[in-house]
Protein backbone atom coordinates (compact mmCIF):
# COMPACT_ATOMS: atom_id res chain seq x y z
CA UNK A 1 0.00 0.00 0.00
CA UNK A 2 2.64 2.36 0.97
CA UNK A 3 4.47 1.32 -2.22
CA UNK A 4 1.17 2.62 -3.84
CA UNK A 5 1.34 5.91 -2.35
CA UNK A 6 4.86 6.11 -3.76
CA UNK A 7 3.34 5.21 -7.23
CA UNK A 8 0.94 8.46 -7.10
CA UNK A 9 3.87 10.59 -6.60
CA UNK A 10 5.47 9.28 -10.17
CA UNK A 11 2.25 9.58 -11.94
CA UNK A 12 1.85 13.20 -10.99
CA UNK A 13 5.40 13.74 -11.87
CA UNK A 14 4.75 12.25 -15.18
CA UNK A 15 2.13 14.69 -16.21
CA UNK A 16 4.29 16.94 -15.43
CA UNK A 17 7.14 15.26 -17.37
CA UNK A 18 9.41 15.04 -14.47
CA UNK A 19 9.97 11.66 -14.09
CA UNK A 20 14.00 10.27 -14.66
CA UNK A 21 14.55 7.07 -16.58
CA UNK A 22 14.87 5.39 -13.09
CA UNK A 23 11.45 6.18 -11.74
CA UNK A 24 9.77 5.49 -15.39
CA UNK A 25 11.12 2.27 -14.97
CA UNK A 26 9.66 1.81 -11.50
CA UNK A 27 6.06 3.26 -12.58
CA UNK A 28 5.70 0.57 -15.41
CA UNK A 29 6.81 -2.61 -13.42
CA UNK A 30 4.34 -1.40 -10.69
CA UNK A 31 1.51 -0.86 -13.03
CA UNK A 32 2.22 -3.78 -14.67
CA UNK A 33 1.37 -5.78 -11.60
CA UNK A 34 -0.77 -3.72 -9.56
CA UNK A 35 -4.33 -2.65 -11.55
CA UNK A 36 -5.45 -0.04 -8.46
CA UNK A 37 -2.43 2.16 -9.60
CA UNK A 38 -2.88 0.94 -13.41
CA UNK A 39 -6.33 2.70 -13.32
CA UNK A 40 -5.53 6.14 -11.55
CA UNK A 41 -2.51 6.66 -14.13
CA UNK A 42 -4.96 5.76 -17.25
CA UNK A 43 -7.48 8.01 -15.03
CA UNK A 44 -5.29 10.90 -14.73
CA UNK A 45 -4.17 10.54 -18.27
CA UNK A 46 -7.86 10.43 -19.53
CA UNK A 47 -8.24 14.28 -17.59
CA UNK A 48 -4.93 15.64 -18.77
CA UNK A 49 -5.65 14.73 -22.55
CA UNK A 50 -9.73 15.95 -22.29
CA UNK A 51 -8.40 19.40 -20.77
CA UNK A 52 -5.42 19.71 -23.45
CA UNK A 53 -8.00 18.81 -26.30
CA UNK A 54 -10.52 21.32 -24.72
CA UNK A 55 -10.92 23.44 -28.48
CA UNK A 56 -9.70 26.74 -28.04
CA UNK A 57 -12.31 29.36 -28.73
CA UNK A 58 -13.14 32.24 -30.78
CA UNK A 59 -14.50 35.50 -28.71
CA UNK A 60 -15.80 36.25 -32.43
CA UNK A 61 -15.10 39.01 -34.68
CA UNK A 62 -17.06 42.27 -33.56
CA UNK A 63 -14.56 42.16 -30.49
CA UNK A 64 -11.72 43.65 -31.95
CA UNK A 65 -13.55 46.63 -33.49
CA UNK A 66 -15.20 47.24 -30.09
CA UNK A 67 -11.61 47.29 -28.22
CA UNK A 68 -10.81 49.22 -30.99
CA UNK A 69 -13.51 52.10 -30.88
CA UNK A 70 -13.25 52.04 -27.23
CA UNK A 71 -9.87 52.61 -27.12
CA UNK A 72 -9.00 54.87 -30.48
CA UNK A 73 -11.99 57.02 -30.23
CA UNK A 74 -12.03 58.38 -26.79
CA UNK A 75 -9.02 61.06 -26.24
CA UNK A 76 -6.03 59.89 -24.53
CA UNK A 77 -6.44 58.69 -21.07
CA UNK A 78 -4.97 61.12 -19.42
CA UNK A 79 -6.70 63.48 -20.76
CA UNK A 80 -10.15 61.80 -20.08
CA UNK A 81 -9.36 61.49 -16.59
CA UNK A 82 -8.93 65.56 -16.52
CA UNK A 83 -12.17 65.96 -18.37
CA UNK A 84 -14.05 63.39 -15.75
CA UNK A 85 -12.58 65.28 -12.89
CA UNK A 86 -13.92 68.94 -14.24
CA UNK A 87 -17.34 67.26 -15.04
CA UNK A 88 -17.35 65.76 -11.35
CA UNK A 89 -16.21 68.92 -10.28
CA UNK A 90 -18.92 70.75 -11.68
CA UNK A 91 -21.63 68.21 -11.37
CA UNK A 92 -20.80 68.52 -7.91
CA UNK A 93 -21.21 72.25 -7.62
CA UNK A 94 -24.41 72.03 -9.30
CA UNK A 95 -25.65 69.19 -7.08
CA UNK A 96 -24.44 71.60 -3.61
CA UNK A 97 -26.62 74.62 -4.88
CA UNK A 98 -29.61 72.66 -5.74
CA UNK A 99 -29.36 70.75 -2.98
CA UNK A 100 -28.92 74.05 -0.68
CA UNK A 101 -31.64 75.47 -2.13
CA UNK A 102 -34.18 72.62 -2.17
CA UNK A 103 -33.05 71.96 1.73
CA UNK A 104 -32.98 76.01 1.90
CA UNK A 105 -36.30 75.83 1.07
CA UNK A 106 -38.11 73.14 3.08
CA UNK A 107 -36.15 75.20 6.19
CA UNK A 108 -37.72 78.29 5.14
CA UNK A 109 -41.17 76.20 4.74
CA UNK A 110 -40.71 74.81 7.85
CA UNK A 111 -40.12 77.95 9.46
CA UNK A 112 -43.06 79.81 8.30
CA UNK A 113 -45.16 77.14 9.54
CA UNK A 114 -43.61 76.53 12.99
CA UNK A 115 -42.91 80.24 13.70
CA UNK A 116 -46.63 80.93 12.64
CA UNK A 117 -47.63 78.23 15.54
CA UNK A 118 -45.26 78.94 17.76
CA UNK A 119 -46.23 82.89 17.63
CA UNK A 120 -49.67 81.25 17.05
CA UNK A 121 -50.68 83.64 13.48
CA UNK A 122 -53.10 80.92 13.23
CA UNK A 123 -56.79 82.87 12.83
CA UNK A 124 -59.20 80.71 14.14
CA UNK A 125 -61.83 82.63 12.84
CA UNK A 126 -60.68 81.40 9.01
CA UNK A 127 -61.11 78.40 7.10
CA UNK A 128 -57.80 76.36 6.10
CA UNK A 129 -57.32 77.60 2.68
CA UNK A 130 -58.02 81.14 4.20
CA UNK A 131 -55.65 80.68 7.02
CA UNK A 132 -52.93 79.73 4.00
CA UNK A 133 -53.65 83.24 2.24
CA UNK A 134 -53.97 85.07 5.42
CA UNK A 135 -50.32 83.83 6.04
CA UNK A 136 -48.93 84.67 2.93
CA UNK A 137 -50.66 88.50 3.00
CA UNK A 138 -49.34 88.79 6.33
CA UNK A 139 -45.87 87.72 5.13
CA UNK A 140 -44.16 90.34 6.46
CA UNK A 141 -44.97 89.52 10.43
CA UNK A 142 -42.76 86.58 9.31
CA UNK A 143 -39.36 88.63 9.60
CA UNK A 144 -40.30 89.03 13.20
CA UNK A 145 -39.88 85.32 13.19
CA UNK A 146 -36.69 85.29 11.30
CA UNK A 147 -35.22 87.61 13.80
CA UNK A 148 -36.66 85.67 16.72
CA UNK A 149 -34.25 82.49 15.15
CA UNK A 150 -31.29 84.68 14.11
CA UNK A 151 -31.31 86.75 17.07
CA UNK A 152 -30.42 83.77 18.81
CA UNK A 153 -26.34 82.81 18.10
CA UNK A 154 -26.92 79.16 18.93
CA UNK A 155 -30.43 78.53 17.03
CA UNK A 156 -28.41 80.67 13.94
CA UNK A 157 -25.39 78.83 14.14
CA UNK A 158 -27.12 75.30 14.60
CA UNK A 159 -28.84 76.40 11.67
CA UNK A 160 -26.25 77.35 9.58
CA UNK A 161 -24.92 73.71 10.46
CA UNK A 162 -27.71 71.43 9.75
CA UNK A 163 -27.87 73.23 6.46
CA UNK A 164 -24.46 72.89 5.61
CA UNK A 165 -24.31 69.56 6.61
CA UNK A 166 -27.02 68.12 5.01
CA UNK A 167 -26.51 69.84 1.66
CA UNK A 168 -23.00 68.20 1.58
CA UNK A 169 -24.10 64.84 2.70
CA UNK A 170 -26.83 64.75 -0.22
CA UNK A 171 -24.38 65.68 -2.24
CA UNK A 172 -22.14 62.88 -1.10
CA UNK A 173 -24.88 60.26 -1.76
CA UNK A 174 -26.40 61.30 -5.65
CA UNK A 175 -22.71 61.87 -6.29
CA UNK A 176 -21.83 58.17 -5.10
CA UNK A 177 -24.80 56.83 -6.58
CA UNK A 178 -23.65 58.12 -10.04
CA UNK A 179 -20.06 57.25 -10.01
CA UNK A 180 -21.30 53.25 -9.06
CA UNK A 181 -23.47 53.91 -12.22
CA UNK A 182 -20.30 55.03 -14.29
CA UNK A 183 -18.39 52.35 -13.39
CA UNK A 184 -20.82 49.71 -13.49
CA UNK A 185 -21.95 51.21 -17.60
CA UNK A 186 -17.69 51.62 -18.55
CA UNK A 187 -16.33 49.00 -17.17
CA UNK A 188 -12.68 49.90 -16.73
CA UNK B 1 8.41 41.16 -41.73
CA UNK B 2 6.85 39.27 -38.33
CA UNK B 3 7.63 41.49 -35.56
CA UNK B 4 7.33 40.04 -32.02
CA UNK B 5 4.99 40.63 -29.40
CA UNK B 6 7.26 43.04 -27.68
CA UNK B 7 7.99 44.69 -30.57
CA UNK B 8 4.29 45.00 -31.46
CA UNK B 9 3.82 46.34 -27.52
CA UNK B 10 6.54 49.08 -28.16
CA UNK B 11 5.18 50.26 -31.43
CA UNK B 12 1.55 50.63 -30.02
CA UNK B 13 2.92 52.33 -27.05
CA UNK B 14 4.19 55.13 -29.79
CA UNK B 15 1.01 55.11 -31.08
CA UNK B 16 1.35 52.59 -34.10
CA UNK B 17 -2.60 51.66 -33.73
CA UNK B 18 -2.31 48.53 -36.40
CA UNK B 19 -0.12 46.88 -34.12
CA UNK B 20 -2.10 46.98 -31.06
CA UNK B 21 -4.68 45.74 -33.17
CA UNK B 22 -2.32 42.93 -34.34
CA UNK B 23 -1.94 42.48 -31.23
CA UNK B 24 -5.41 42.18 -29.62
CA UNK B 25 -5.44 39.23 -33.18
CA UNK B 26 -2.73 37.19 -31.61
CA UNK B 27 -4.16 37.00 -27.98
CA UNK B 28 -7.81 37.12 -28.06
CA UNK B 29 -9.04 33.58 -28.63
CA UNK B 30 -6.18 32.44 -25.55
CA UNK B 31 -7.51 35.19 -23.42
CA UNK B 32 -11.01 34.56 -24.57
CA UNK B 33 -10.43 30.57 -23.89
CA UNK B 34 -8.88 31.27 -20.25
CA UNK B 35 -11.53 34.01 -18.93
CA UNK B 36 -14.75 31.54 -20.37
CA UNK B 37 -12.70 28.32 -18.94
CA UNK B 38 -12.39 30.27 -15.19
CA UNK B 39 -15.86 32.26 -15.85
CA UNK B 40 -17.83 29.64 -17.19
CA UNK B 41 -20.25 32.28 -18.95
CA UNK B 42 -19.53 34.08 -22.28
CA UNK B 43 -20.65 37.28 -21.34
CA UNK B 44 -18.56 37.84 -18.80
CA UNK B 45 -15.62 36.11 -20.69
CA UNK B 46 -16.16 38.62 -23.56
CA UNK B 47 -15.78 41.53 -20.81
CA UNK B 48 -13.49 40.30 -19.62
CA UNK B 49 -11.25 40.09 -22.08
CA UNK B 50 -12.58 43.72 -23.34
CA UNK B 51 -11.25 44.78 -19.98
CA UNK B 52 -7.76 42.87 -20.49
CA UNK B 53 -7.34 44.96 -23.78
CA UNK B 54 -8.53 48.17 -22.50
CA UNK B 55 -5.74 47.75 -19.51
CA UNK B 56 -3.14 46.64 -21.19
CA UNK B 57 -3.42 49.54 -23.79
CA UNK B 58 -4.15 51.98 -20.57
CA UNK B 59 -0.80 50.38 -18.91
CA UNK B 60 1.46 50.49 -22.35
CA UNK B 61 3.86 53.17 -20.75
CA UNK B 62 4.62 50.64 -17.93
CA UNK B 63 6.07 48.08 -20.64
CA UNK B 64 9.63 48.69 -21.42
CA UNK B 65 11.89 46.26 -24.02
CA UNK B 66 12.99 44.20 -21.15
CA UNK B 67 9.56 42.99 -20.21
CA UNK B 68 7.84 39.78 -21.96
CA UNK B 69 4.59 40.24 -23.29
CA UNK B 70 2.67 37.24 -22.67
CA UNK B 71 3.19 37.13 -19.41
CA UNK B 72 2.52 40.45 -18.62
CA UNK B 73 -0.80 40.11 -20.74
CA UNK B 74 -2.15 36.92 -18.70
CA UNK B 75 -1.03 38.42 -15.26
CA UNK B 76 -3.43 41.32 -16.02
CA UNK B 77 -6.38 38.66 -17.45
CA UNK B 78 -6.10 36.59 -14.39
CA UNK B 79 -6.29 39.34 -12.69
CA UNK B 80 -9.44 40.76 -14.39
CA UNK B 81 -11.22 37.53 -14.41
CA UNK B 82 -10.57 37.21 -10.15
CA UNK B 83 -12.48 40.61 -10.40
CA UNK B 84 -15.27 39.24 -12.01
CA UNK B 85 -15.66 36.24 -9.50
CA UNK B 86 -15.38 38.82 -6.68
CA UNK B 87 -17.64 40.93 -8.24
CA UNK B 88 -20.37 38.45 -8.61
CA UNK B 89 -23.70 38.08 -6.35
CA UNK B 90 -24.30 34.76 -5.13
CA UNK B 91 -27.44 34.68 -7.07
CA UNK B 92 -25.48 35.24 -9.66
CA UNK B 93 -23.48 32.29 -9.45
CA UNK B 94 -26.68 30.37 -9.40
CA UNK B 95 -27.48 31.87 -12.79
CA UNK B 96 -23.97 31.19 -14.21
CA UNK B 97 -24.13 27.62 -13.54
CA UNK B 98 -27.56 27.17 -14.54
CA UNK B 99 -26.67 28.77 -18.06
CA UNK B 100 -23.41 26.44 -18.32
CA UNK B 101 -25.48 23.14 -17.75
CA UNK B 102 -28.00 24.21 -20.46
CA UNK B 103 -25.25 24.83 -22.54
CA UNK B 104 -23.51 28.44 -24.30
CA UNK B 105 -23.87 29.01 -27.75
CA UNK B 106 -20.31 30.84 -27.35
CA UNK B 107 -18.98 27.21 -26.93
CA UNK B 108 -21.44 24.95 -29.08
CA UNK B 109 -18.45 23.18 -30.66
CA UNK B 110 -18.72 19.66 -30.17
CA UNK B 111 -17.26 18.47 -27.61
CA UNK B 112 -16.49 14.80 -26.05
CA UNK B 113 -18.59 13.29 -23.41
CA UNK B 114 -15.48 13.44 -21.33
CA UNK B 115 -14.77 16.95 -22.50
CA UNK B 116 -18.30 18.28 -21.44
CA UNK B 117 -17.71 16.20 -18.06
CA UNK B 118 -14.84 18.34 -17.98
CA UNK B 119 -16.06 21.37 -18.67
CA UNK B 120 -18.10 21.28 -15.82
CA UNK B 121 -15.92 20.18 -13.52
CA UNK B 122 -13.74 22.56 -14.11
CA UNK B 123 -16.33 25.30 -12.88
CA UNK B 124 -16.46 23.39 -9.81
CA UNK B 125 -12.94 23.37 -8.67
CA UNK B 126 -12.14 25.90 -6.11
CA UNK B 127 -11.34 29.29 -7.83
CA UNK B 128 -7.44 29.00 -6.64
CA UNK B 129 -6.41 25.78 -8.42
CA UNK B 130 -8.72 26.35 -11.10
CA UNK B 131 -7.07 29.09 -12.45
CA UNK B 132 -3.62 26.74 -11.94
CA UNK B 133 -5.02 24.21 -14.20
CA UNK B 134 -6.69 26.33 -17.20
CA UNK B 135 -2.86 28.21 -17.63
CA UNK B 136 -1.42 24.77 -16.94
CA UNK B 137 -3.14 22.48 -18.78
CA UNK B 138 -5.09 24.35 -21.01
CA UNK B 139 -2.80 27.16 -22.35
CA UNK B 140 0.24 24.43 -21.51
CA UNK B 141 2.04 27.19 -19.49
CA UNK B 142 5.39 26.71 -17.41
CA UNK B 143 5.89 26.16 -13.97
CA UNK B 144 7.73 29.00 -14.04
CA UNK B 145 5.60 31.21 -16.02
CA UNK B 146 2.71 30.13 -14.28
CA UNK B 147 4.09 31.49 -11.02
CA UNK B 148 5.01 34.60 -12.52
CA UNK B 149 1.69 35.06 -13.91
CA UNK B 150 0.02 34.35 -10.18
CA UNK B 151 2.65 35.46 -8.66
CA UNK B 152 3.17 32.86 -6.31
CA UNK B 153 6.37 30.65 -5.41
CA UNK B 154 6.69 27.22 -7.96
CA UNK B 155 5.63 24.91 -5.13
CA UNK B 156 2.29 26.20 -4.08
CA UNK B 157 1.60 26.60 -7.71
CA UNK B 158 2.82 22.87 -8.59
CA UNK B 159 0.65 21.86 -5.29
CA UNK B 160 -2.15 24.12 -6.56
CA UNK B 161 -2.01 22.33 -10.20
CA UNK B 162 -2.00 18.47 -8.56
CA UNK B 163 -4.86 19.16 -6.17
CA UNK B 164 -6.44 20.74 -8.71
CA UNK B 165 -6.04 17.38 -11.34
CA UNK B 166 -6.42 15.52 -8.45
CA UNK B 167 -9.88 16.60 -7.82
CA UNK B 168 -10.54 16.83 -11.44
CA UNK B 169 -9.79 13.34 -11.83
CA UNK B 170 -12.04 11.78 -8.96
CA UNK B 171 -14.94 14.07 -9.83
CA UNK B 172 -14.87 12.58 -13.96
CA UNK B 173 -14.51 9.18 -11.98
CA UNK B 174 -17.66 9.82 -9.70
CA UNK B 175 -19.31 10.64 -13.58
CA UNK B 176 -18.61 7.46 -15.01
CA UNK B 177 -19.53 5.46 -11.90
ZN1 LIG C 1 -0.19 0.27 -6.76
Amino acid sequence: MNECMNIYELIQKELDGELTTKEMELLDKHCSHCFACQELRQDFFQTIYGLNNLPELDPGEALIETIMNTIYSKSPAQKNISSKGLTGIVAGLVLFCSSGIFLLGSVIISLIAGGLLYLGYENFSLGFIENIIYWLTYGYNLLSVFKHVFNNPYSSIFLVTVLLLSMVSFTILVMLLYSRRIINYEKV
Amino acid sequence: MVFTDEQLAIKSQQGDKQAFEELIKRYQKPVFTICYRYLGNSQDALDAVQETFIRIYNKLALFDANNTFRPWLYKITVNIAKDFIKKRKPWEELDFSLKSELGDPQANIELTQVQEQIKKALLKLPEKYRMAVILRHIKELEYQEIANVLNLPLNTVKTHVRRGRDILRIQLKEVEL
